[in-house]
C-alpha cells in the first residue's frame, strides 16, 4: 500500500506526492488508556493479594484468577495491536493524480475511495479545539466535481499543509488542461 | 453439585484459539496491506514477542495448579477454602 507498486489501479507515470497518517497524538492517546486499563487490573491484583495473601494458595481461587488474568491482558494485547493497525493501515496518499482514502475499519472491513486531482473543487482543512491546534493535527475534506460523497480525513498531522499540496497540485492539473 | 476446575482451563482454550485466530486476523492485514518495512516488521516482533510474554507467564503459574480440584457450584456456591 505504502509501495507505488502497491496502489490499486495505478497510472503511468503516476508519482506518490505525500502519504498522511493520522496524528501520532492520537495513536498516543489509545496508548496511554491501553496502559491505565492494564496497570488498573494490575492494581486489583496487587490489592487482592495483600488483603488475602491465602489467595496465592487457595487451590480454587488461584487458577481462576489467573486464568481471568492471562485472558483480560492476551485481550488487551490483541485489542490494543488493532489499535496500531487501525493508526498504521489508514492512510491519504496524494499522488501527481488521484487522491487515494484508505481506511481500515474494525477486524475485516476496509474501505478504499478515491479521486482524480482535476476533479477536485473545493478543499477544507479543519483544526478545532485545544488539542488540534497544540499538536497541530485536524480534518481534511474534498469536495470534487462528482456528485458522490466527499472525501474526509480524520486527525491527519498538519492538515493546512496537506490542503496547500492538494490546491497547487489541483491548479497545475487545471492549468495543463487549459494550454 | 461440583465439577472439575479442568472446565474452566478448556474455555480458557477456547478464548486462547479465538485469540490466535483474532491476531493471526491482524498479522495478515499488517503482512498484506503495508509495505514490507521496519516498522511492520517491529509491530509483529513487539507484538508476537509480548503475547508469549503473556502465554509464558500464564503457563508457569498454571502449570503448578491440580486442574482435578472439585469445584462445588450450587449449593456450595464456588466452594471457597481459606475464605
Amino acid at each position: 500500500m505504502l509501495s507505488i507498486y502497491r496502489l490499486p489501479g495505478i497510472m503511468p507515470d503516476e508519482k506518490i506526492i505525500k502519504i498522511v497518517r493520522q496524528s501520532f497524538f492520537v495513536l498516543f492517546k489509545k496508548i496511554v488508556f491501553f496502559i491505565l486499563l492494564g496497570m488498573i487490573f494490575l492494581a486489583f491484583l496487587f490489592l487482592g493479594v495483600v488483603n488475602y495473601p491465602d489467595l496465592l494458595n487457595e487451590p480454587v481461587y488461584f487458577p481462576l484468577i489467573v486464568l481471568f488474568g492471562s485472558s483480560a491482558y492476551l485481550f488487551i494485547w490483541l485489542f490494543f495491536f488493532f489499535i496500531f493497525i487501525d493508526y498504521y493501515l489508514d492512510v491519504f496518499v496524494i499522488t501527481s493524480e488521484r487522491i487515494i482514502s484508505i481506511r481500515q475499519e474494525g477486524f475485516f472491513s476496509r474501505i478504499i475511495a478515491e479521486q482524480k486531482i482535476e476533479r477536485v473543487q473545493d478543499i477544507t482543512s479543519e483544526v478545532k479545539g485545544v488539542a488540534q491546534t497544540i499538536f497541530k493535527f485536524g480534518n481534511i475534506y474534498v469536495q470534487t466535481a462528482a456528485e458522490q460523497e466527499r472525501l474526509y480525513f480524520k486527525d491527519i498531522s498538519n492538515p493546512e499543509e496537506i490542503r496547500d499540496v492538494i490546491i497547487k497540485l489541483a491548479e497545475t492539473k487545471h492549468r495543463s488542461y487549459e494550454t | 453439585m461440583a465439577i472439575s476446575l479442568s472446565i474452566f482451563l478448556y474455555l480458557y482454550y477456547v478464548f486462547v484459539a479465538l485469540w490466535a485466530l483474532f491476531s493471526l486476523v491482524g498479522i495478515y492485514h499488517i503482512v498484506r496491506f503495508s509495505q514490507i518495512g521496519l516498522v511492520s516488521l517491529l509491530s509483529v516482533i513487539i507484538y508476537v514477542g509480548g503475547s508469549l510474554g503473556i502465554l509464558n507467564l500464564s503457563y508457569y503459574f498454571l502449570s503448578q495448579v491440580d486442574w482435578e480440584t472439585p469445584v462445588a457450584i450450587l449449593g456450595g456456591a464456588f466452594k471457597i477454602g481459606s475464605f
